[in-house]
């Protein structure tokens, strides 16, 4: 009997061994058959052209084409702009990482040794040049009959410049310089053969306009997201007939105003999703129709920051706010939700620098409407007040600190307007906070903070209309503390129904409930 | 059970919060203390708004500072790029000497001097381009080939530049020299935008123009543009041929006068002439020739029949010539058909052309067959060989009967009608 069992576990070992070693062989041959066809794809024959991937799109205009060589064909105009701006983008990057990988493609003979020598210096000397330029306006000089060689004016070229010298930062600047360069056609490429630098033209200061900041200052309203489909409004969940009843609700509450987010990266980045905005330009006119007032958030989920990225944001915000700039419900640009809370992973300076930036390239599109930023606090609110048209601030913390922080800040706000532009509590219940928040809770929240807003003519958005069935880890990250807390914010349950805090924040008193 | 849940997460929670608060009071801030700072009245000593390329530039202050670790960094951007330039002690106080990748180019140049991200002083100057040494001057021809007359042009542009290659001041005189023939022209310049540009226009006369320019003493290489005659215009075409008769085998040559440009000068070789023929039927034959020295010549095959051609030539695009008419005579007025006993064989010819001699082999000669209803059966198509032409009507394929048949040759038609009657010979 043992003996039977013993043979047929030497069976069982001999069979699946041998299926084991025939296993091995076919991996073993299919993978060096799967080796032998990587490579050469047949496709690489045809020698399509590769997609240029947007890594550096400065705001480029072309002011004068008249030239007494030839006149400028359109084909080579888009040519000339393109390699000349890579040239630059190549040069931003070789002083980045004191590497020459690039620099030839873009810079005669002549011309890349002087980029070498810069390299090669910077390399002895441990420096480093995180640098980029925001825009260039170009005009030709000049364009020969061979069509082979251009003389190009590059005016007012707004760069932005970080030194480091043993990666320690020496300089940050931002800095206006003009060049005027020879191009010649070598290879297919336009090369710089001549760069000089040479003296600005003196640009008329733009006339600064009055903004109303009525509409901010009586501002009243919450934050929104649609119930259903909170931090991913747009695409295919985009529901305008949902956001218009919505709005209805937010108008029959006395609010004027709302806060909206625009994600950054589901937008697009630099190559805008025209559909979503399409939807973006919807939800103003909705709100425009109901009579309200909107704060749009820009660069919702962005977190990158570099210089080396700049252009690409700076492209994406052009497009929205030129898109959205004439649109009557819009109130402010809020440029980005709680920066501040990047400051620890991104460096402040890296963030700070972003924003001084973005407020530039905002302004310069769109001079009619207030710029700010949405800090989490009342402390990180007192930054770039200078540079701001008003104040925002987020406040989670307890009410009875609320007057002497919000004090606080009116002295360091240069009397610029100061928005409380997210507050809230949750009335979740459960596990996670010991099942100590409750609706009364939230109610008595409102019923506490309230006054205090109406009393000190502040204005007001709070957070937020609906609790959250779903809510994104991104959001709140997936501690479930955290995120937990944040599906019951609202002032109206998942059903729709309405919470007890609704009768403290709703100006117009429940008609239907008392 | 949820008691046991509470307490799991309290302990987590606990143990979650230790670490935040090590985490966080270990990213606490620390102060620098820093010795003794440089103090803010450091300042250079006035400096030139203006350098020639490769002069020494060197910032001076008077200020003491004792430790080369205290001393401020001269931040330096020019055309190309930025640097740190990092000071010295000297005896008289602290000095920071650009290096040459800085003097040795020209263009404005910004400096600032940082000390701990503040800027304590910050300027610009100008490097100019230093043309004291023998200098750079680099050229570009072109197009390099043009035609004559007063619309082209091929475009000298120069880049005269100072041995350090930075281009030199706009207003710098350049002298253009070139020669055409006999002709030499001197033409005086001034750069602008960088670079001193003329175009230089072609001649009337076809030929190659050489170039030079001169700037400060140094020369450019010569170089050279071809000007190629302008287009043709309208000509004269005529032929030559040993006969007139239409015997499908001589060769007729067409050939146009010499071929000028509106300047007279003879059209490049090479230049593609079609002669276009149009017969009586209005069908088109064409043949193409290239020039030389003006000269086209295009040669065609001699109709098979009595013709008249109205011929034309063309140089596509540009011009075209006269239109001439050429005849062809006839070769043959007749030809014999013997036709066999029993009908089914034919015998087209001994043809004679217009000496009585043999018609040349390979012209055409056509049977048709039709029933006695006048219908087409069957054409046959053959050349003539040593004269003649033999058809033979197959028994297996035309069974007894009566028939039409139809024989042409140069145009000229014969009709019988036949009765195969079976009878053999």
């Amino acid at each position: 009997m043992a003996a039977r069992i013993n043979r047929n576990i030497y069976r069982g070992i001999l069979i699946l061994s041998f299926l084991a070693v025939n296993g091995l062989i076919l991996f073993g041959i299919s993978s060096v058959l799967s080796y032998l066809n990587t490579g050469a794809d047949r496709t690489s024959m045809l020698h399509l052209e590769v997609e240029r991937e947007d890594v550096y799109l400065p705001n480029v205009t072309w002011e004068d084409l008249q030239n007494p060589g030839r006149p400028l064909e359109k084909q080579t105009q888009g040519e000339i702009e393109r390699d000349y701006l890579s040239s630059w983008y190549v040069k931003n990057i070789a002083y980045k990482t004191n590497d020459y990988y690039g620099v030839k493609d873009y810079y005669t003979d002549s011309a890349r040794v002087k980029v070498y020598k810069t390299i090669d210096y910077n390399l002895a000397h441990n420096i480093n040049l995180n640098t980029t330029t925001l825009s260039h306006n170009l005009s030709l000089d000049f364009y020969s009959a061979d069509g082979k060689l251009a003389v190009v004016e590059d005016k007012n070229v707004v760069s932005f410049k970080e030194v480091f010298e043993a990666d320690k930062m020496v300089l940050q600047e931002r800095d206006t310089s003009s060049y005027k360069a020879i191009l010649l056609l070598e290879d297919g490429f336009w090369r710089i053969r001549h760069l000089k630098k040479i003296i600005n033209d003196t640009v008329a200061a733009q006339e600064k306009v009055a903004i109303d900041y009525s509409n901010i200052k009586n501002a009243k309203g919450l934050n929104y997201y649609p119930k259903d489909s909170p931090w991913n409004m747009f695409g295919k969940k985009f529901n305008p007939f949902t956001i218009h009843l919505d709005f209805e609700l937010i108008k029959k509450m006395g609010m004027n105003t709302i806060r909206i987010f625009v994600p950054y990266e589901a937008f697009g980045k630099a190559s805008i999703d025209y559909e979503k905005l399409d939807q973006l330009k919807r939800i103003l006119d909705i709100a425009n129709k109901n009579g309200l007032k909107v704060v749009v958030t820009l660069f919702d989920f962005y977190g990158n920051y570099d210089v080396s990225d700049w252009t690409i944001t700076n492209k994406h915000a052009t497009i929205i706010v030129n898109a959205l700039k004439n649109n009557k419900a819009l109130l402010a640009w809020d440029i980005k939700n709680e920066p501040d809370l990047d400051f620890k992973s991104r460096s402040s300076t890296t963030v700070v620098n972003w924003l001084k930036q973005m407020i530039v390239t905002i302004k310069n599109e769109d001079v009619n409407h207030p710029v700010t930023i949405g800090w989490s606090s009342p402390e990180a609110a007192t930054l770039l007040v200078n540079e701001l048209d008003f104040v925002s601030f987020h406040y989670y913390k307890k009410i009875s600190d609320f007057e002497k922080d919000y004090n606080k800040l009116t002295v360091k706000s240069q009397g610029k307007p100061i928005m409380l532009q997210e507050y809230g509590l949750s009335s979740y219940s459960g596990l996670w906070n010991f099942y100590k928040g409750s609706e009364v809770d939230q109610a008595d929240y409102y019923k506490e903070i309230q006054p205090i807003l109406l009393k000190n003519n502040i204005p007001f958005l709070a957070w937020t209309l609906y609790d959250f069935k779903e809510v994104p880890s991104e959001v709140a990250g997936s501690l479930p503390w955290r995120k937990n807390k944040q599906h019951n914010f609202g002032f109206f349950d998942i059903n729709g129904k309405e919470k007890s805090s609704y009768n403290y924040f709703s100006l117009q008193k429940n008609k239907k409930g008392e | 059970m949820v008691i046991l849940e509470i307490l799991n997460n309290m302990k987590n929670i606990l143990v979650l919060l230790f670490v935040f608060g090590i985490l966080s009071c270990s990213s606490e801030k620390e102060t620098e203390v820093k010795p003794d700072k440089v103090s803010n009245d450091f300042k250079f000593n006035d400096l030139k708004k203006e350098f020639l390329a490769d002069e020494t530039i060197v910032f001076i202050s008077e200020s003491k500072i004792n430790s080369i670790d205290l001393l401020p960094k001269l931040v330096v951007t020019n055309s190309f790029g930025t640097i740190i330039v990092g000071g010295e002690i000297a005896n008289a106080g602290v000095q920071y000497s650009l290096p040459k990748i800085i003097t040795r180019k020209i263009g404005l140049v910004d400096w600032k001097l940082v000390d701990e991200s503040i800027v304590l002083q910050s300027g610009t100057f100008e490097i100019l381009p230093n043309i004291s040494k023998k200098n750079g001057l680099e050229s570009y021809f072109g197009p390099r080939s043009i035609s004559a007359g007063d619309i082209d042009f091929s475009m000298l542009v120069v880049i005269p530049s100072d041995v350090y290659d930075n281009p030199v001041l706009d207003g710098t005189t350049v002298e253009l020299r070139y020669q055409f023939e006999n002709d030499v022209t001197d033409v005086p310049l001034e750069t602008d935008d960088l670079i001193a540009w003329y175009n230089v226009g072609a001649p009337h006369k076809s030929g190659r123009i050489l170039v030079t320019a001169l700037c400060n003493g140094v020369k450019s290489k010569e170089l050279t543009s071809i000007v190629f005659p302008a287009n043709a215009t309208t000509f004269k075409i005529d032929y030559t041929r040993d006969h007139a008769y239409a015997d499908g085998n001589q060769i007729i040559r067409f050939n146009t006068s010499i071929i000028k440009d509106e300047f007279g000068n003879v059209i490049s070789d090479g230049t593609l002439v079609s002669f276009t023929a149009v017969n009586t039927k209005g069908i088109q034959l064409q043949a193409v020739g290239l020039s030389i020295g003006g000269v086209a010549i295009a040669k065609m095959l001699h109709p098979d029949k009595k013709d008249t051609w109205k011929v034309k030539a063309y140089v596509t695009g540009a011009a075209k010539s006269n239109a001439i008419n050429v005849s062809f005579k006839t070769a043959f007025d007749d030809y014999p058909v013997n036709i066999s006993k029993d009908n089914r064989r034919i015998i087209v010819g001994p043809i004679t052309s217009f000496m009585n001699q043999l018609a040349p082999d390979g012209l055409l000669v056509r049977l048709a067959i039709n029933d006695s209803d006048k219908q087409r059966i069957e054409t046959k198509v053959s050349t003539l060989q040593n004269g003649k032409v033999m058809y033979y009507l197959d028994p297996d394929f035309y069974p007894d009967g009566n028939y039409e048949i139809e024989i042409k040759s140069a145009g000229i038609v014969k009709t019988y009608n036949l009765n195969l009657d079976g009878s053999t010979d």
